[in-house]
């Protein structure tokens, strides 16, 4: 595995425990702690679709000549977990168990079938067409030690 | 490079044409042991007992595999079938129509029935397999699910080319020498191509419904070769110690599968977790019992439990399971871009519905582990079937209601 999809898959790693944790936190209705870890939450999913979508994507749209192909399903997908990070976000602000259930388990289905599809196809795709590119190579480390510091 | 796509997951009519036919062969299940209950819990030869296991077999769990194949291999493996939608059509007509007759074959022993099985279940899963072999086999994808995939498809050839040689012995088309692979039958068709399914299915969805850790690499990795190899061990030797191995890889799987789950990162525990929890815990119990069988411990009771633990408690658990993500997820995704105003994924269920569905399915499998010792239960294990049969259907019915008036709302003419 090259450091792309190593870096970029730890970091869903990342973000899964982040969920994990702020649906925890809504569970035992801790809102206050519900409330900061969903931002977190929200802040390392918006983070890495915006590496995404700003630099690995492009490239590889550019290298490979796709660009109707799988990079622009995975941005609809960002698209549609945007609305629902925004609605587990409302619900955590309103301390409403309900809703902060119904956007979680929407989300974490969408976000999870979403990770396996880069994981097991994107990525390494990504893998072959970008390992030399230095532009990609220095967000991906920036990504990397952001979480290291995180 | 390889055209890859991943919008060509089919249209949620692909999938769900089999998840709702499905149901259907449990309400038949369950009029079958109305009627027939102290039969089928008197051997497992008895015609009753046969189109029973067929009933669940070759058409609840098959119908379910195979929608839930045609939705997962683009999705999960990169693997495009051809043209889904013309590609369901007949296998899933053919596979039901197939299942109803291998179990009118079975029950009613009529010779036509046989070859009308082997037709429709050969002819329908020869073009399935053949499509899906072709889109698997040419997949960029790479990684342990791929593997499983590709060996389950092959073990399920197996089996239905074992079946079908037995059906049409029965049936006088063929000498009667070829019934001697039942055993072979059963080990392919359960382990080979259902247990593999799942454990290539497990590696995907564990991990993601309950945020657990992966599988270890050594296990999904070697796992359904595994597998592979103890059903040739158990097929080859002819000998009772020889299918132990195989017996021992799949408890294995489930303990692996319940190890995984121990150390899950959600908090939440919803109905699929108790399904897939109850399913392992009845399979490590369907290994220990088939231990016995196999020396002849135990009686005619012992394998009819063993019976009732793997497709109940196992199989059909992690199904309905599945269906309860899968049904709304599908339908969900459908929709999202298509309606504004879409209900949450979780309120296309009823909670009460599914909550009575559990209830109703431990108090159903209880009843059916119990009805070996004492067969006249099989009639209230019929009962026990309708009610939980009329639940998953309702629920499932629901989900699609939902869908459908969502996409009315969303869609003003």
């Amino acid at each position: 595995m090259s450091v792309l999809s190593q870096t970029m898959s730890h970091d869903h790693g990342r973000c899964d425990a982040l969920f994990a944790d702020a649906e925890a936190a809504a569970e035992q209705a801790q809102w206050a702690r519900c409330q900061a870890l969903t931002q977190d939450f929200r802040g390392a999913v918006l983070r890495h679709f915006a590496i995404e979508e700003e630099v690995i994507f492009p490239a590889f749209e550019a290298r490979s000549g796709m660009r109707g192909g799988p990079t622009q399903v995975m941005r609809s997908e960002h698209a549609q977990m945007r609305t629902l990070l925004d609605a587990l976000d409302a619900a955590s602000q309103a301390n409403d168990n309900a809703a902060f259930a119904d956007a979680a388990e929407t989300l974490l289905l969408l976000m999870q079938q979403h990770n396996m599809k880069e994981e097991n196809i994107l990525y390494p795709m990504c893998d072959q067409a970008l390992g030399d590119d230095p532009d990609v190579a220095a967000s991906v480390d920036a990504l990397a030690e952001g979480a290291a510091n995180a | 490079m390889h055209a890859l796509s991943f919008e060509q997951a089919p249209p949620p009519s692909v999938p769900l044409r089999f998840f709702l036919t499905a149901p259907l062969f449990l309400v038949l299940a369950g009029v079958l042991l109305v009627v027939d209950g102290a039969a089928v819990f008197a051997s497992r030869w008895t015609p009753s007992a046969l189109a029973l296991t067929h009933l669940l077999t070759a058409g609840f769990m098959l119908q379910v595999m195979l929608g839930a194949l045609f939705q997962l291999m683009p999705v999960a493996a990169g693997a495009n079938l051809w043209r889904p939608r013309l590609l369901a059509w007949p296998v899933h007509l053919l596979c039901a129509v197939g299942a109803l007759a291998l179990v009118a074959g079975f029950h009613h022993g009529v010779a036509g029935a046989y070859l009308a099985a082997a037709l429709c279940l050969g002819l329908g899963l020869g073009g399935f397999v053949a499509c899906a072999l072709h889109a698997l086999l040419r997949s960029p994808a790479r990684g342990p699910s791929v593997v499983a995939l590709r060996l389950s498809v092959g073990g399920l050839v197996l089996a239905v080319a074992a079946g079908a040689s037995m059906a049409l012995a029965r049936g006088g088309f063929v000498d009667l020498a070829w019934l001697r692979l039942s055993s072979v039958h059963v080990g392919i068709g359960l382990a080979g191509w259902g247990g593999v399914l799942v454990a290539g299915t497990a590696y995907l969805v564990v991990p993601m419904f309950q945020l657990t850790p992966a599988y270890p690499d050594w296990f999904s990795r070697w796992y359904a070769w595994a597998v592979l190899a103890a059903v040739i061990v158990g097929a080859a030797v002819p000998d009772a110690w020889a299918w132990l191995p195989l017996l021992a890889l799949i408890a294995g799987f489930a303990l692996m599968t319940l190890d995984r789950q121990r150390r899950r990162r959600r908090a939440k525990v919803d109905v699929t977790l108790r399904l897939w929890r109850l399913a392992m815990l009845s399979i490590i119990g369907a290994c220990a019992a088939a231990a016995l069988a196999l020396f002849g411990i135990g009686g005619n009771a012992l394998p009819l439990m063993v019976g009732v633990l793997v497709l109940m408690g196992g199989f059909v658990s992690v199904i309905v399971g599945m269906l309860y993500k899968i049904v709304p997820f599908v339908l969900w995704l459908y929709l999202q871009p298509r309606v504004t105003k879409l209900p949450p994924m979780t309120r296309m269920l009823s909670e009460p519905l599914i909550a009575w569905h559990w209830r109703a399915h431990l108090a159903l499998l209880a009843c059916l582990l119990a009805a070996p010792l004492w067969p006249p239960l099989g009639h209230v294990g019929g009962g026990g079937m309708l009610l939980a049969a009329g639940l998953l259907g309702a629920s499932l019915l629901r989900v699609v209601q939902q869908a459908r008036a969502a996409l009315r709302r969303g869609q003003p003419l």
